[in-house]
C-alpha cells in the first residue's frame, strides 16, 4: 500500500471544541425541557405515570444508541476493519454517552429501591404478595438484585466505552501499533459481556414492565433497535460535522454510502428480529405471550404499531435501497433522521404501553406524546452535553492509526 | 490517412476479416491502451481479461447495466404470484380451516412470498445477465487464435470488430501495434460453417429419443383401458394385514373381523330413543323394527331377530321386496317436519342435495342426473332408472317415509344415513318437498316480475 | 508446471496497517491457474479412487435402504409414538444446516468486502448444495409415500387439492427448494469463468466439449464481466437474507408449535447461528484434508484457517446465549410445563445428549481463543470434528427430548434408534462425500478469476481495498 502524498494532506488533528461553545449551549437548554416535561405531565391525568414512562423510554433510547456505537467500536477492532478507521472516533465518543444515562437510569433504580411500583409492578411487596407468579420470579426480580445487577450493566459498559476510547487517543499520541493488536483482542471477550449485559438490561428494564409476560428474542431486538439508532446518528453527525468543516476530506461519499449500506441493512434485521417474533407468538396463540400484542393492538396503540410495520419497515426498504439514496449527503441524512424518529417510536411501542390507567392499558394521547418528547430533548440534551464534555480536547479521528491510510483511500466496489 | 482497402468481391469460399485481437501481459498496460481506444473513437471493440479487472469500466466507457431493474422486476412479479397464488388456493378455491387459522392472513403468507421474491430475483439477475451478455454463445471465432486461449488464464486483450465505421485493417492495425501489445493478430471468419460431429449429432438424437418415451407411455395409457388390475408396487401398502368389516378371521370365536357392539352399551353420538321422529322418521317404534332397518340398541332383541334374518334368503327376492314395502307402507310416518322449518335449513339442504343427491337424481330431481344418463348411455342392464320426485306416488309419501329413504336406501339406491347426518337428511327432505312444488305451480299464482325473470332464464 | 519457491511467512500474524498476502508463495496469474486445475488435469491419485470407492459404497448402501424403506414403509425407523420426528428430521436439519456456510461465505462476507472468502468460496458453496442435496433426502422419504412427494408443491392433481399454505412445514419446502436453486445458480454463475479456463487448457476431446458446453462461450469480455460483476453483487444481495430465511424457517416447524422446549422465540436466529456454526465446521474439516492433498495451501493459507476458526468461535458463542437465555426464559417465564422441559433435557434420561451437545458446541470451540489451536491445522479438524458431531446431537436433543415427553405422562417414551436410521445417517454422509470428490476432480476447486482478482496487480496495486 503506497501512500500519495493527497492522502497524507487530509490527515489533521481536529476536535469537536471546533464547533464552539454553541452545541454545548444548545445540549444544556434543551435539558431545560425535562422539568417540562415533569410539570406538563402533573397537570394532565396520571401524570406521574406518565412522566415516569416517558422517562424510562427516553433514558433507553439513547442508551440504544451509545450500546449500539460501543458493538461498532468493538466488532470494527475484532475485524481488523479498515474502511471504517476514520469514524471510528465519533463512535467511540458516542459510547462515551453510557456515562451520562448512567447517572440519568439511577432515579429509576433508586425509585425501585424506594418500593415504589409507578414502573415496576415487582418492586411493590404487597402485589407480589397477591400474585403467585410474581413470587416464583422474586428471586431474579428483586430490587435488591436488580439494584447489582445495575452496578454490573452500567460499569462494564462504562469500562469497555472508556477502554476503548483511551487506547484509542493514546494511540494517536504514540501511533502505536500495538494497541491496536491490544483492543483487538480485548474486543472479543469485551463483545461476549456486552452480549450478556445488553440482553439483560433489556429484560430488566423494558421488558420486566410487563412482568408476566416473556420472550426470549427480547434482549436481541433491544440490540437491533439500538443499531438502527446508532448508525442513524453516525450518519447525521457525519453529515452535520462535514457541513461545520469537520472531518470534511477524510470522510468521504464512500464512507457515508457504506454507514447507509450498514443503516439498511440493520433496519432489515431489526425487521427480522420483531417478525420472528411476532409470527411465532402469532402462530402458537398462547395467551400469557399474546398479551403483549394485544396490549399494542388496542387503545390507540394500533396505529403506533401499523406505523412500525409500514413506517419503519416498508417504506425505507422500498425507497432506501437504491444506491444514489445512500451516496447523496441530503437523502442520507434525510432517511437517516427519519429512521431515528422510527426507532424512538419503536422504544415509545415498547415501553409505554405498559403504563397502567386504572387497570387498563393506558391510550396514545397527545399529553402522552407530548411529555415524551419533551422529555426526549430533556435526557437528550444532558445526553449531548455528557458526551460533548468526554469529547474534550480529542481529536475527531485516530490520526496516527495504522489503518488510517486504508481508510482514507476506501472506495466502494 | 483513412484509405478505404478494394474489398474483393466476395465468394461464399472466401474467409472474411473478422477483426483484430492484440495481447497485452499487464492489467495495468490494458488500462492505458483501452483509454487510448476509447479516446480515438471506436465503438465495436472489446477487451478480455482473465478475471474482472477494476478501473477497465472508466477506461473502456462502459455503461452501467439495467440489471438492477431486471431483478427489481422479477422480484416484484414473484412476490405477487405468491400472495396471489396463496389467497387464490387457500382461500377461494380449496378453502380449508386448519388449526383455526385464517384462510388467508398476512403474517402467514409473509415465508413463500420472501422466498418466491427472492427465486424470481435470482432468476432475473442470472438469466438477464446471460441475457444481456448474448450468451451461451458456444461459438465465437476468437477461440481459434491459440493465443486467445490464454484470456482466461493470465493474458489481457483487446479485440477490434471490423464492421466498426472507424476500422481499417491498416489504419487499425498500426494503431494496435502503438499501444504496445505483446502481439497483435486478425482473426478471419470460417470459410464453412462449423459442424456438429456425427457421434454427438447420434447420441443427442438418442438421447432426445429417450426422453420422449415415458411422456409417450403415459399418453398411450392415459387414451386406452385394460382390463387388467393395477400393478401393485408396495404390496405391503395396499394389502396390510388388518381386520375388515366383511371379512372373517380366527381371532374372534364368532369368525366376524367386525365386532357387535358390547352388550348394554350405546356407541357415542348413537342414542336415538329420545327423539324418534327426528331419527326414524316415524312418530313411534313399531313392534317389528326390522322392517325399518333399525340399528338396534339392545342386544338381546338383535340375537333373538336373528334367525329370522337368516331364513329370509329362501324368499324370493322380488317377492321380499314386495313384502317389505307393503309393511313400510304401513309404519306411523311423521308427516310434519321434526325440526323447525328455516331459509338456513332450505339453503343447507339445496346444498347437500348438490352434493349427495343430484348425481342421479339430476338437478331438478327427475331422475336424470349423469350417472344416469352415463349408463342408459352405456345401456348397462342391470341398471334401475333412479326415481323421479314428480310422479304422483312420490308425491304422496309422507316427509317421514321420504326421511326413511335416504337413510337406508331403497332398491338400488345405497343407505345414506352413515354419510350424512340426520339434521341434513331433514334438510334434504325439505330441498325436496321444495323441488316437488316448483314442479306442480299454478302459473296463474306466480307474480308477473317472477314470470319474466324466469322467462329471462330461459 | 512451474512449480513456486518462495520465502514462507506466517500469515496468521497481522501487523496493523499491512495486509498479509492472502496468496502466498511467488505466485503469478499463471501459476494460480496452474495449481487450480492441476487436479482436473493430472493423474488421478489413488487415494481419491479410494475415497471414492468408499463413499460411493455407502451412497449405494443409502440408496439401498431407501428402496427398502419405500418398500417396507415407515416402521423401518425407529419412529414410534410419542417420537415421530426421530432420526430423519435430525439429519434433515443437520444437513441444511452445513449448508449454510457456503452461501454465507459467498454471499454475506462478499458483502462485508472480507477477501479472504475467494480461497474457500467454491469449495464451501459446492457443498452447501450437497448438504442440500442431503438435506433433501430426508423429509422426502420421511413422508412415507414417496411418489406423492409432489403434492407439497402447488401443482394441479387429480383430488383437485392445494397445499396449506399455512404450514411451516410448507414454507420449508419453498424455503429448502428456493435456496438450493439459487445457490446452485450462484455456485454455476461463480464457475463459468473457471470453466472456461479449463476449456481453455484442455487437450482432450470430450473435456473440451464438455467444458466448452458449461461455461456458455464465456470469453472474458470486459463488457461482459461488467454485467457478471453487477449479477454477481445482485445474487449476493439477495442470498443473503434468503440465508438467514432458510434455517429461520427451519426453525419455524419446531417454533410456531405449542411444545415445550420448541415454542421459544429465540429459535429463528439461534437455529441461523447454529447453522452457521455447523457449516464452518463442515467447511474446515473438508478443506484441511482436502488443501493438503491438492497442493493448495499458498491460496488456502493458514490465516484462511484461522479466519474460519474466529467465525467458529462467534456463532459457537452464540449458540452458548440462545442454550443460556433458553434456559433462563424457562425459569422466568413460569411456565411449569416449560421448566419441566428444559429440566428434563439437561438431567433427564436425555441427559447424555444434552452433555454431548453442550461440551462439543460450547466449550469446544472456546479453545480457539488459544492461538497455537487456531494456527494448527490438525488441532483446528479435531475441534471440528467434535462441533460437527455436537450440531447432530443439538438437533437430536431438541427434536426427541421434547417429543419424547408428552403433557400426559401416560404418553412419555424413549426414543431408540434402529439400525437402518444409524445406516441412513452414515450413507448420507456416502452421497455428500462422493459428490464432493467428482467436485475436486472434475470442476475448478478454488474460484481462480476471484483469487486473480485480490492478487497484487504486477504494477503493485490490488483490486479490492
Amino acid at each position: 500500500m503506497h501512500t500519495s502524498s493527497d492522502t497524507k494532506n487530509k490527515i489533521r488533528v481536529q476536535t469537536l471544541a471546533e464547533l464552539g461553545p454553541r452545541p454545548m449551549q444548545v445540549a444544556l437548554g434543551c435539558a431545560v425541557l425535562l422539568p417540562v416535561a415533569f410539570v406538563i405531565g402533573l397537570m394532565t391525568e396520571n401524570g406521574t405515570e406518565k412522566f415516569a414512562f416517558s422517562y424510562l423510554q427516553s433514558t433507553f433510547f439513547f442508551l440504544s444508541i451509545s450500546l449500539g456505537a460501543l458493538f461498532f467500536v468493538m466488532i470494527q477492532q475484532l475485524t481488523r476493519a479498515g474502511w471504517s478507521v476514520v469514524l471510528r472516533r465519533l463512535s467511540e465518543f458516542l459510547a462515551m454517552g453510557v456515562i451520562p444515562l448512567a447517572v440519568l437510569v439511577l432515579p429509576i433504580v433508586l425509585l425501585t429501591l424506594a418500593g415504589s411500583d409507578v414502573l415496576y409492578q415487582w418492586a411493590n411487596a404487597k402485589i407480589v404478595s397477591e400474585d403467585h407468579l410474581l413470587q416464583a420470579k422474586a428471586p431474579y426480580l428483586n430490587s435488591g438484585f436488580f439494584a447489582i445487577r445495575y452496578l454490573i450493566y452500567f460499569g462494564s459498559w462504562i469500562f469497555l466505552a472508556r477502554f476503548f476510547l483511551n487506547k484509542s487517543v493514546e494511540q494517536d499520541e504514540s501511533g502505536d501499533p500495538e494497541l491496536t493488536l491490544l483492543m483487538e483482542r480485548r474486543s472479543g471477550p469485551g463483545l461476549l459481556l456486552f452480549a450478556f449485559t445488553i440482553s439483560f438490561a433489556a429484560i430488566d428494564f423494558i421488558m420486566s414492565l410487563d412482568p408476566h409476560w416473556f420472550s426470549t428474542i427480547f434482549g436481541i431486538y433491544y440490540f437491533a433497535a439500538g443499531l438502527v439508532g446508532f448508525f442513524s446518528v453516525l450518519a447525521i453527525s457525519l453529515i452535520y460535522l462535514r457541513s461545520r468543516g469537520l472531518l470534511q476530506e477524510p470522510v468521504t461519499t464512500e464512507h457515508l454510502h457504506d454507514v447507509g449500506k450498514l443503516l439498511f441493512a440493520f433496519n432489515c434485521f431489526w425487521a427480522y428480529i420483531a417478525i420472528s417474533q411476532y409470527l411465532l407468538i402469532w402462530y402458537a396463540n398462547i395467551p400469557e405471550e399474546t398479551i403483549f400484542f394485544l396490549h399494542r393492538q388496542s387503545h390507540g396503540w394500533g396505529v403506533v404499531s401499523l406505523i412500525l410495520v409500514i413506517g419503519h419497515f416498508a417504506i425505507p426498504f422500498v425507497f432506501f435501497m437504491s444506491r444514489w439514496m445512500k451516496r447523496n449527503p441530503k437523502t442520507l441524512f434525510f432517511w437517516s433522521a427519519y429512521l431515528l424518529v422510527m426507532n424512538w417510536i419503536d422504544i415509545f411501542w415498547l415501553v409505554l404501553p405498559n403504563a397502567k390507567s386504572g387497570g387498563e392499558t393506558m391510550s396514545v394521547s397527545v399529553g402522552m406524546i407530548l411529555v415524551n418528547v419533551c422529555c426526549t430533548i430533556g435526557v437528550g440534551g444532558l445526553y449531548v452535553a455528557g458526551i460533548l464534555k468526554c469529547a474534550g480536547q480529542k481529536s475527531v479521528m485516530p490520526v496516527r492509526d495504522p489503518r488510517l491510510e486504508e481508510s482514507l483511500e476506501f472506495h466502494n466496489i | 490517412m483513412a484509405t478505404t482497402i478494394e474489398q474483393p468481391v466476395k465468394t461464399k469460399a472466401e474467409p472474411e476479416l473478422l477483426g483484430l485481437l492484440a495481447e497485452f501481459d499487464d492489467p495495468n498496460a490494458l488500462i492505458e491502451a483501452s483509454k487510448k481506444v476509447r479516446d480515438a473513437g471506436y465503438q465495436k471493440w472489446d477487451t478480455h481479461t482473465p478475471f474482472p479487472l477494476h478501473g477497465i469500466d472508466e477506461a473502456m466507457g462502459i455503461k452501467w447495466t439495467i440489471l438492477p431493474w431486471i431483478v427489481a422486476a422479477c422480484g416484484l412479479t414473484g412476490g405477487t404470484i405468491a400472495i396471489g397464488m396463496q389467497y387464490w388456493m387457500n382461500a377461494v378455491n380449496y378453502p380449508f380451516l386448519i388449526s383455526g387459522k385464517p384462510l388467508f392472513s398476512i403474517p402467514a403468507c409473509i415465508p413463500i412470498t420472501f422466498e418466491l421474491s427472492v427465486l424470481l430475483s435470482a432468476f432475473g439477475a442470472f438469466f438477464g445477465m446471460l441475457v444481456l451478455n448474448q450468451l451461451p454463445k458456444l461459438y465465437n471465432p476468437l477461440f481459434k487464435s491459440e493465443a486467445f486461449r490464454r484470456a482466461t488464464n493470465d493474458r489481457f486483450f483487446i479485440s477490434m470488430d471490423a464492421r466498426d465505421a472507424k476500422f481499417s485493417e491498416i489504419d487499425s492495425g498500426e494503431f494496435l501495434n502503438s499501444l504496445n501489445p505483446v502481439n497483435v493478430e486478425e482473426f478471419w471468419s470460417d470459410v464453412e460453417s462449423p459442424k456438429l460431429p456425427r457421434n454427438l449429432k447420434l447420441a443427442l438424437s438418442l438421447v432426445g429419443v429417450i426422453l420422449l418415451m415415458p411422456p409417450a407411455l403415459v399418453a398411450y395409457k392415459r387414451s386406452t383401458t385394460t382390463n387388467s388390475p393395477r400393478i401393485h408396487i408396495v404390496p405391503d401398502m395396499d394389502f396390510q394385514p388388518k381386520l375388515k368389516t366383511q371379512n372373517t378371521t380366527n381371532l374372534f370365536s364368532d369368525g366376524r373381523e367386525i365386532r357387535p357392539n358390547i352388550k348394554g352399551t350405546i356407541p357415542r353420538g348413537q342414542f336415538k330413543d329420545d327423539n324418534i321422529p327426528l331419527y326414524f322418521g316415524l312418530k313411534y317404534l313399531p313392534e317389528d323394527q326390522d322392517v325399518v332397518g333399525i340399528a338396534l340398541q339392545d342386544e338381546k332383541k338383535a340375537d333373538e331377530k336373528q334367525p329370522a334374518a337368516a331364513e329370509k334368503p329362501a324368499d324370493p327376492v322380488l317377492d321380499a321386496a314386495a313384502i317389505e314395502a307393503s309393511k313400510l307402507d304401513k309404519l306411523p310416518w311423521v308427516t310434519e317436519f321434526p325440526m323447525p322449518v328455516t331459509e338456513k335449513m332450505m339453503a343447507r339442504g339445496k346444498e347437500r342435495y348438490r352434493i349427495y343427491c343430484s348425481a342421479c337424481h339430476g338437478l331438478g330431481g327427475e331422475g336424470d342426473g349423469l350417472v344416469s344418463l352415463r349408463a342408459m348411455d352405456l345401456q348397462q342392464g342391470t341398471w334401475v332408472k333412479p326415481a323421479s320426485y314428480h310422479t304422483e306416488n312420490v308425491r304422496k309419501l309422507p316427509v317421514g317415509r321420504l326421511y326413511h329413504t335416504i337413510t337406508n336406501g331403497v332398491r338400488k339406491m345405497p343407505a345414506y344415513g352413515a354419510q350424512v347426518p340426520p339434521e341434513d337428511r331433514w334438510a334434504i327432505v325439505l330441498y325436496l318437498r321444495a323441488l316437488q312444488k316448483s314442479h306442480e305451480i299454478n302459473a296463474d299464482t306466480i307474480p308477473e316480475a317472477e314470470k319474466r325473470k324466469l322467462r329471462d332464464t330461459k | 508446471m512451474a512449480s513456486v519457491t518462495a520465502e514462507p511467512i506466517d500469515t496468521t500474524i497481522e501487523v496493523p496497517g499491512k495486509r498479509t498476502p492472502l496468496v502466498t508463495g511467488a505466485h503469478d496469474y499463471g501459476t494460480v491457474t496452474d495449481a487450480v486445475c492441476r487436479l482436473a488435469e493430472c493423474k488421478t491419485p489413488t487415494a481419491w479412487y479410494v475415497a471414492l470407492g468408499i463413499s460411493a459404497s455407502l451412497m449405494g448402501m443409502l440408496f439401498g435402504l431407501i428402496g427398502y424403506l419405500i418398500i417396507t414403509g415407515v416402521g423401518v425407523w425407529g419412529n414410534r409414538s410419542p417420537v415421530f420426528w426421530g432420526w430423519p428430521i435430525v439429519n434433515f436439519v443437520f444437513w441444511v444446516g452445513i449448508g449454510h456456510a457456503g452461501t454465507l461465505i459467498s454471499a454475506i462476507l462478499f458483502l462485508f468486502r472480507q477477501d479472504w472468502r475467494t480461497g474457500i468460496n467454491r469449495a464451501a458453496e459446492a457443498m452447501t448444495i450437497f448438504a442440500v442435496i442431503c438435506a433433501g433426502v430426508f423429509p422426502g422419504i420421511h413422508i412415507g409415500r414417496v411418489w406423492l412427494a409432489y403434492w407439497l408443491f402447488p401443482i394441479p392433481n387429480q383430488m383437485a387439492m392445494w397445499p396449506n399454505f399455512r404450514s411451516p412445514l410448507l414454507w420449508d419446502v419453498f424455503a429448502v427448494s428456493t435456496y438450493a436453486t439459487v445457490s446452485l445458480l450462484f455456485w454455476y454463475m461463480g464457475m463459468i469463468p473457471d470453466l472456461a479456463t479449463l476449456r481453455d487448457r484442455a487437450t482432450g476431446k470430450i473435456q473440451q466439449f464438455a467444458y466448452g458446453l458449461f461455461s456458455l462461450g464465456w470469453n472474458g469480455s470486459s463488457r461482459h464481466w461488467h454485467r457478471y460483476e453487477r449479477a454477481y453483487l445482485l445474487l449476493a444481495a439477495l442470498a443473503a437474507p434468503l440465508v438467514l430465511s432458510v434455517h429461520t424457517i427451519v426453525s419455524f416447524d419446531f417454533a410456531v408449535s405449542q411444545l415445550p422446549g420448541w415454542h421459544t422465540t429465540i429459535f429463528p436466529p439461534y437455529f441461523v447461528a447454529g447453522a452457521v456454526f455447523s457449516g464452518f465446521a463442515m467447511v474446515l474439516t473438508l478443506m484441511i484434508p482436502a488443501r493438503k492433498i491438492c497442493g493448495i495451501e499458498d491460496l488456502l493459507t493458514d490465516r484462511h484457517l484461522e479466519n474460519m476458526t474466529k467465525v467458529i468461535i462467534a456463532t459457537g458463542t452464540m449458540v452458548g446465549y440462545a442454550y443460556a437465555m433458553e434456559f433462563f426464559i424457562a425459569w422466568y417465564g413460569g411456565n411449569r410445563y416449560e421448566t419441566f422441559a428444559f429440566i428434563n433435557r439437561a438431567f433427564g434420561p436425555y441427559a447424555w445428549a444434552y452433555w454431548i451437545m453442550v461440551s462439543c458446541n460450547v466449550i469446544s470451540p472456546q479453545l480457539f481463543w488459544i492461538k497455537k489451536i487456531r494456527t494448527t491445522p490438525w488441532m483446528i479438524f479435531v475441534v471440528c470434528v467434535f462441533v460437527n458431531i455436537g450440531m447432530w446431537f443439538e438437533r437430536f436433543v431438541i427434536t426427541v427430548t421434547s417429543l419424547s415427553r408428552d403433557f400426559l405422562p401416560s404418553s412419555w417414551g424413549y426414543f431408540r434408534p434402529t439400525i437402518i436410521d444409524v445406516l441412513m445417517l452414515i450413507g448420507s454422509f456416502g452421497l455428500f462425500m462422493t459428490l464432493f470428490l467428482l467436485f475436486c476432480k472434475f470442476l475448478p476447486m478454488v474460484a481462480m478469476a476471484e483469487v486473480k482478482s485480490v492478487m497484487p496487480r504486477p504494477g503493485g496495486q490490488s483490486d479490492h481495498h
